[in-house]
């Protein structure tokens, strides 16, 4: 449970909880404001200033991440889990070269002794994410790199210190189509070669289906549905996600977007109790709002926070 | 820096004007003692008040002598460490902490913010020289308590502006980034955000060298600075006062070599911010 430190009753995530196998590509999915970003940063400790966790764990094989020192922390972040943001240009330090900024990892976490193991080292990682020209690269400065070229060097960035779990908060929203395609093909060798744990932070659901395991749906603050990709994607059993996917356009129909009715609330908005999409759905009972909901299991593995699940474990209303 | 230096060297005579005039003045305050005729701190009384070699004086001062027979050319040269020293170490000390403390109030804000802020805004409603003043009264004079005078007051400024980018640069993704990878809050300071501020605060300590070269100069004029026979231009100055209708070199050279010197100063000052800031660095970056 992530609010204002402080204890102002407006909480931003709540009733989130999930499980990240090695070598599993899990996404998470979700609209703007939903508490995406949130998630992957409390993981790290990387909160905001003014926002803390009240409540809740993390643990990374079995150690508590959540209240761990700070010590413990610096040696975690880079090392163990590494996170990749969302927009290349500005997460990478405009005055240094691309070299120096690969191969900060290695320093911070004394991987590589001596500059020309350093060096050695990050022209490895670079060729690896499939930069043109490694030598030339290093030497070369953020701004003279181009989006999807940017978006590797953070990815060689991310990977320096040999992570198992990498977090990456919707690393290709910012980039073209074309170079979205290769850089998620990256991060899936990456996921592949590696064995690397990846969890990928999107609010493209078509995206999501393309290159996931397993996928997480979020709606204000909350998982609402989790389960693998042909489970969410053919047999969603929560409202929202069903809307989602009715939402989506599809190459070569001609047909009228449904759009689901009303807004996302606010932090403020969230109701308090039960279900935070009731007063969207149409489905909606009585006692979707009068109790906390918990995930009910539709089929093995596949989850949602709704009561129609729960009394029949069939999904309801028309799906895409 | 290798790729800009070059695209950017030709881009104008500022800095390299700026450059060559505060050389020429550095290498001349170095080798003072190779490159002064005669010693400074001894005249011979029977050639005072010679004029300048082009006047009708001798080969032997090139620019005269001054009222106890010293060469003005030796004392000229000589000075250039004084006044230059003066100069630089008060920069130097200033920008160092100014610096420093800058940092600190940026980056945990808090009461000590305040407490820095409050101190700035204190000192920043003395003029410098009537603060230089006070403070040499009170420590008395000579080279070290100038320097003294000089810095405490210019620390300032060097704060505000560290202060006021730290601030800005906290925000930026790239510091998150840098978090992100296991970087603590001390080393983000110093080897992710100071690489970023840092030609800022050469620019502006370039130019602060130059305004207590001047500082310096003043409160020597006034007899507050370096004491005799040690020479100094600002001293040299207020010693020709007397003989401003007779011996006009003896102040006019002197002064001659302020102007210089500090224009100099602004100059290179003014290269550098075109040379370092990333405003300039090419068309199209964001910043």
């Amino acid at each position: 449970m992530v609010g204002p430190a402080g204890g102002r009753p407006v909480l931003l995530l709540r009733s989130l909880s999930f499980v990240v196998e090695p070598g599993e590509i899990l996404g998470l999915i979700g609209e703007s404001g939903c508490g995406k970003s949130l998630t992957l940063l409390s993981v790290l400790g990387l909160l905001p200033r003014g926002l803390a966790v009240q409540a809740g764990s993390v643990r990374l094989d079995g150690m508590e991440l959540i209240g761990a020192p700070q010590r413990a922390m610096a040696a975690i972040r880079g090392r163990r889990v590494a996170i990749i943001f969302q927009d290349p240009q500005n997460c990478l330090n405009p005055s240094f070269t691309i070299g120096r900024q690969v191969g900060e990892a290695l320093c911070i976490h004394k991987l590589a002794r001596g500059r020309r193991a350093v060096r050695d080292r990050v022209v490895e990682l670079l060729t690896e994410v499939g930069l043109p020209d490694p030598e030339g690269c290093m030497d070369r400065f953020p701004h003279q790199l181009s989006g999807g070229m940017q978006q590797r060097a953070l990815i060689a960035t991310a990977l320096a210190a040999g992570p198992q779990l990498l977090l990456a908060d919707e690393p290709t929203t910012a980039l073209d189509v074309s170079v979205q395609a290769q850089i998620m093909e990256l991060l899936r060798d990456v996921n592949r070669q590696r064995g690397c744990s990846i969890v990928l932070v999107t609010h493209d659901l078509a995206l999501a289906s393309q290159f996931c395991d397993r996928i997480a749906v979020m709606y204000a603050g909350q998982i609402v549905e989790e389960g693998s990709v042909a489970n969410i994607v053919h047999r969603p059993a929560h409202p929202y996600t069903q809307g989602l996917l009715a939402c989506l356009p599809m190459l070569g129909r001609r047909q009228q977007l449904r759009p689901i009715p009303g807004e996302i609330p606010t932090p403020d908005e969230v109701l308090a109790v039960g279900c935070a999409f009731a007063p969207r759905c149409r489905h909606r009972l009585q006692e979707c709002t009068s109790a906390h909901i918990e995930l009910h299991e539709a089929t093995d593995g596949h989850r949602a926070r709704c009561l129609l699940v729960r009394h029949s474990p069939q999904p309801v209303g028309p799906p895409t | 820096m290798g790729v800009r230096l070059k695209d950017r060297l030709g881009a104008g005579p500022t800095l390299v004007v700026g450059a060559v005039v505060v050389a020429i003045f550095a290498l001349d305050a170095l080798l003072a003692p190779l490159v002064a005729p005669h010693d400074p701190l001894h005249g011979e009384l029977a050639r005072r008040l010679l004029p300048p070699v082009w006047m009708g004086g001798s080969a032997d001062y090139l620019l005269g002598t001054d009222g106890l027979g010293r060469d003005v050319l030796s004392r000229l040269v000589w000075g250039a460490r004084v006044s230059f020293g003066l100069g630089l170490a008060g920069a130097a000390i200033a920008a160092g902490v100014g610096t420093a403390l800058g940092m600190v109030a940026g980056w945990w804000e808090g009461w000590l913010d305040g407490l820095l802020g409050r101190l700035a805004d204190f000192l920043l409603a003395f003029p410098m020289l009537i603060f230089a003043i006070g403070v040499i009264t009170a420590l008395g004079s000579g080279f070290w308590n100038l320097i003294l005078a000089l810095s405490l007051k210019s620390w300032v400024e060097f704060m505000r502006l560290v202060r006021g980018q730290v601030l800005a640069h906290k925000q930026l993704v790239y510091v998150d980034a840098a978090h992100a990878l296991g970087r603590s809050g001390a080393g983000i300071l110093a080897w992710e955000i100071l690489p970023n501020i840092f030609h800022g605060v050469l620019v502006l300590a370039t130019l602060r060298v130059g305004y207590l070269i001047i500082a310096a100069a003043s409160l020597s004029f006034l007899g507050l600075g370096v004491q005799p026979p040690t020479p100094e231009w600002g001293a040299m100055v207020n010693d020709g006062r007397n003989f401003m209708l007779s011996a006009w070199w003896l102040s006019t050279f002197p002064g001659l070599a302020i102007v210089v010197l500090v224009l100099g100063l602004n100059l290179l000052s003014e290269g550098l911010h075109e040379l370092l800031d990333p405003r300039f660095r090419d068309p199209g970056i964001p910043r």
